[in-house]
């Protein structure tokens, strides 16, 4: 008897942290996409190029931007993508996550180059956090360059 | 100094070229931070603490890239990358390369 009160404290634990940790992570996301969202909407007059050439205007200054982010996947995104990659399917949870980084990471670059008109050659770039096949984050950075033309 | 990554500074002519400089940072994570970014990981969100490590982590990359162009006598530097790589478990390095010139 004290064995399966044992066991059933022992589940109900992962269990609960399981629940939690979908309602907690799937909160936060959607918090998390509708400020980004937003801010995109915001930031739209600077367009981010992965274009190479400037236009043919006087230029005042130019600028390395970059913005980085890192995003934790959660307990529940952990135990579907382990799941999910024995039968090998598609992970839905991890494209959402790597999505939001991306975006995140241009959002920042973009909010680094202040009355900036344009961000030339574009570049994301991403980076594994965590030991071997664990997973801890996903970093995601953008980098280009910043035009300010001569008004 | 000005960099950019793209092959010129628009708006400007490169008049001499000095070749390849470069910059690189190892950098560990700290283990007691960690304590509280795997506390987090249990919900998601983002782990702050891994961000702002990384920023500075490429700052210090960009600043010894910086100091070797000045010592070269260039004040610009074009075509910059970034480049990953871990080094051991728990540790990456970030390098940073370009071309440094001289514009006017």
């Amino acid at each position: 008897m004290a064995d399966f009160a044992a066991d059933l404290l022992n589940w109900g634990f992962w269990i609960f942290l399981f629940v939690a940790s979908y309602f907690v992570g799937t909160y936060r996301e959607k918090a998390h996409l509708k400020s980004i969202v937003e801010r995109e909407k915001r930031l739209l007059s600077l367009p981010a190029l992965t274009l190479k050439f400037a236009e043919d205007r006087p230029v005042a200054k130019t600028e390395l931007v970059m913005g980085s982010v890192v995003i934790g996947g959660d307990f529940f995104k952990q135990v579907v993508a382990s799941l999910a990659s024995v039968f090998g399917m598609r992970i839905s949870v991890a494209e959402a996550m790597m999505d939001r980084a991306r975006r995140e990471a241009v959002l920042r670059m973009k909010e680094k180059a202040v009355g900036a008109d344009a961000i030339l050659n574009v570049r994301i770039e991403g980076l594994k956090i965590g030991e071997r096949k664990k997973i801890t984050g996903i970093e995601a950075m953008a980098c280009g360059t910043a035009v300010y033309y001569s008004k | 100094m000005e960099i950019t990554n793209i092959e010129t500074i628009p708006g400007k002519t490169i008049t001499t070229h000095f070749g390849l400089v470069c910059g690189s940072t190892v950098r560990s994570k700290n283990a007691f931070k960690d304590i509280g970014a795997s506390f987090k990981n249990m919900f998601g969100g983002e782990l702050k603490n891994y961000t702002r490590l990384l920023e500075e982590t490429r700052q210090e990359a960009i600043n010894r890239m910086i100091e070797q162009a000045r010592a070269i006598g260039a004040n610009a530097i074009v075509n910059v990358r970034f480049a990953t790589s871990d080094v051991a478990a728990g540790a990456a390095e970030i390098y940073i390369y370009g071309t440094a010139v001289r514009v006017e």
